[in-house]
């Protein structure tokens, strides 16, 4: 794969991808490109803030609201967790729990507790309990990515 | 690719074994070997519904789970046993060995699973770091 890259005054951000098949690798990869697009609606302190969709590291239903959390901050947003869990499937925001779907791009490890439960340990250092049913989630698209 | 071949193993076994008996049926009857056969997939088939059903309130205490599915199956297989005359109501307590057998092996298999999973997860996790610092 060749990158190559050129600054353009006066337009917008542009990605051109060639390729030679539209292969599962490339499709993955203009799903990421996409997702650093995408943005989602939220509140803070009672403004709204659009959220791009990368800079979410998980996000959690508590008590019929759904809360996106990035680095520093938290968002409440009206969207269900399963609406956002089939909206954004390839770009690697998958379930973990009943309530919560994690960003992959910031999970930094995983380990077994002694009670038998699985914590996921996040980039910044959060920690989120992870369901053994969903514990596949995150082996298939860590297993996609070395096919790709 | 073991472990699949195993499935695949156990599930055409299964089928064997439940045409065999089905058309062994047919031929000569309703004998109680061939009705136990047919109990046992009965019994196999409300077991994985309940299983099913035990998965959808999933909690995420893997021993608090591990424990309704293994009482709600154990009761299960006793009354069951109890109406198709496998157990009677003074050994009610085989039921629960029964399934006891079945699930502690089951436990420490998939003990040794996810930690393998785990291990696997870890290790693609740190790839990907490393192909992220590369570019």
């Amino acid at each position: 794969m060749e990158i190559k890259t050129r600054e353009v005054n006066g337009k917008p951000l542009t990605i051109i991808i060639e390729y030679p098949i539209l292969d599962t690798k490339t499709k993955r990869l203009i799903k990421k490109i996409e997702a650093l697009d995408f943005v989602v609606s939220g509140n803070s302190n009672g403004k709204v803030f659009q959220i791009h969709i990368s800079d979410i590291y998980y996000m959690e239903a508590v008590e019929r609201k759904t809360f996106l959390y990035t680095k520093d901050e938290v968002y409440m947003t009206e969207k269900k967790l399963y609406e956002f869990e089939e909206m954004f499937r390839e770009t690697g925001i998958i379930r973990i729990s009943k309530s919560c779907l994690i960003n992959m791009d910031m999970l930094y490890s995983i380990k077994q507790l002694m009670n038998s439960q699985l914590e996921a340990t996040l980039i910044n250092g959060e920690k989120l309990i992870v369901a053994r049913t969903y514990l596949k989630n995150i082996k298939n698209i860590l297993k996609e990515d070395v096919r790709c | 690719m073991l472990k699949e071949i195993l499935k695949k193993t156990l599930i055409f076994a299964a089928i064997i074994i439940l045409v065999v008996f089905f058309f062994s049926f047919l031929l000569i009857g309703m004998t109680p070997e061939i009705m136990l056969v047919f109990e046992i997939f009965i019994l196999s088939f409300f077991v994985n519904v309940i299983q099913h059903l035990v998965k959808q309130v999933i909690c995420t205490h893997f021993l608090i789970n591990i424990m309704i599915e293994y009482f709600s199956v154990s009761i299960f297989v006793f009354l069951y046993g109890y109406f198709v005359e496998w157990f009677f109501k003074s050994n009610w307590w085989m039921a629960f060995v029964y399934v006891a057998i079945v699930y502690v092996p089951a436990y420490f298999l998939d003990m040794a699973v996810v930690k393998k999973d785990i291990h696997y997860i870890n290790a693609q996790l740190e790839r990907r770091r490393k192909n992220n610092e590369k570019i």
